[in-house]
C-alpha cells in the first residue's frame, strides 16, 4: 500500500521546514553586507519604451497576427477537400495478386500527400 | 492615546530605495529574508549557497528598484529571482558533477543542519530531503514553492512564468515520486520494525 497523502504532505513540510534556522547574529551580519554592497552599487535607470516605438510595436503585433491568422486559416481549410470527397468517383483499380485473382480495388480521391496510405 | 504607525507597504518601500534610501532596503530584507533564505536552502540544499543567493536576491532589489512594478506584490518577483539564481547554481553544480559523497557530505554537513536543529533532526526528515534533493529541478522547485512558501499553484504558474497545468503536472509527479521513494523507506522500517519484535 503507498504513503497515504496526509502522511506524504505532512513529511515533505516537516522536512523542509527544519534545518533552515537562521541565527539572529547570522541575518545581521548578512544585512551588514548587503547594505554596504549597496552603497557601491549604482541603481539602473528605469526601462521605459517611448510613446512611438509603443505604437509601433503595437501595430506590428497586429498586423502580424492578422497574417498569421489568415495564413492559419489557409493552411487547415479543409473545405474543398471535403467537398471534393462528398462527390468522389471512386476509381476502380485491379492489380493482379501472387495466386493469379486480381481483385479490384476502390480509390479515393487523393489529397497532397504521396506518402499516405492509399487503400 | 498611542498612535501605532501603520508598516510601510513594500510599493513604499521600493519608492525609498529608488531614493537610495538604504534602510528601506533593511525593512525589505527584514521582511523577507528568512522566505528568500529557506527557498534557496530547500532548493540548493546548501546553506552558505542559499546565503549567498539571498544576499545577490536583495542587491537586485536595490539595482533593480527602478525597474520593479511597484503595482504588483513584490514576493513572487523575490521568488522568481530566487529560482534563477538557484537555477544557475544548480546547473553549475551539476557540470562539475558533484560525486555523491560530496552530496551526502554536504547534506549531513554542520552547515546544512544548523545546530538549533541537529535535535529535531530524524531519519524520515534526512530521508525526505535526500528524496527532495532527488527530484529534478523543476519538480523541486515546485514542491519547495508550495509546501515551504506555501504559495498555491496558481502562484507558482506566475513566480515561474508558466501554465497552471504545468505546475499541477510537475507537483503531481513530485509527489509520486517522492511517495515511491519514501514508500519503500517505510515498507523497508515496518519490516525490520516487524523483525525486532
Amino acid at each position: 500500500m503507498g504513503l497515504p497523502d496526509n502522511q506524504l504532505d505532512a513529511w515533505i513540510e516537516s522536512a523542509l521546514q527544519s534545518g533552515t534556522a537562521i541565527p539572529p547574529h547570522q541575518k545581521q551580519i548578512v544585512l551588514e553586507q548587503i547594505i554596504q554592497q549597496a552603497r557601491h552599487q549604482t541603481t539602473l535607470p528605469p526601462l521605459m519604451l517611448p510613446v512611438e516605438n509603443q505604437r509601433f510595436l503595437r501595430r506590428a503585433m497586429h498586423f502580424s497576427c492578422q497574417i498569421w491568422q489568415w495564413m492559419a486559416t489557409f493552411a487547415v481549410d479543409e473545405s474543398q477537400y471535403e467537398r471534393a470527397r462528398q462527390n468522389r468517383h471512386l476509381i476502380r483499380f485491379a492489380a493482379p495478386v501472387r495466386d493469379g485473382r486480381m481483385p479490384t480495388h476502390m480509390i479515393e480521391p487523393l489529397r497532397l500527400n504521396f506518402m499516405s496510405p492509399v487503400f | 492615546m498611542t498612535y501605532v504607525e501603520a508598516e510601510p507597504s513594500d510599493a513604499q518601500l521600493i519608492e525609498q530605495v529608488r531614493a537610495n534610501d538604504l534602510s528601506a532596503l533593511g525593512s525589505l530584507f527584514d521582511r523577507y529574508y528568512t522566505q528568500v533564505y529557506r527557498s534557496a536552502v530547500a532548493i540548493t540544499q546548501d546553506s552558505a549557497v542559499a546565503e549567498d543567493i539571498a544576499q545577490d536576491c536583495f542587491l537586485k532589489v536595490h539595482r533593480y528598484a527602478n525597474r520593479i512594478d511597484t503595482s504588483l506584490p513584490l514576493a513572487p518577483w523575490l521568488y522568481r529571482v530566487t529560482v534563477n539564481l538557484s537555477y544557475t547554481w544548480v546547473s553549475r553544480q551539476k557540470k562539475r558533477r558533484v560525486s555523491l559523497e560530496a552530496v551526502v557530505d554536504r547534506l549531513i554537513s554542520p552547515a546544512w543542519l544548523s545546530p538549533d536543529h541537529i535535535a529535531e533532526h530524524s531519519e524520515i526528515q534526512q530521508q525526505v530531503r535526500l528524496a527532495i534533493r532527488e527530484l529534478n529541478f523543476n519538480q523541486r522547485v515546485v514542491v519547495v514553492l508550495h509546501y515551504l512558501s506555501g504559495l498555491s499553484l496558481e502562484e507558482i504558474a506566475e513566480v515561474l512564468d508558466c501554465p497552471v497545468g504545468t505546475i499541477k503536472s510537475r507537483l503531481y509527479y513530485a509527489r509520486e515520486n517522492l511517495r515511491g521513494r519514501l514508500g519503500v523507506m517505510n515498507w523497508s522500517n515496518e519490516v525490520a520494525h516487524g523483525f525486532a519484535r
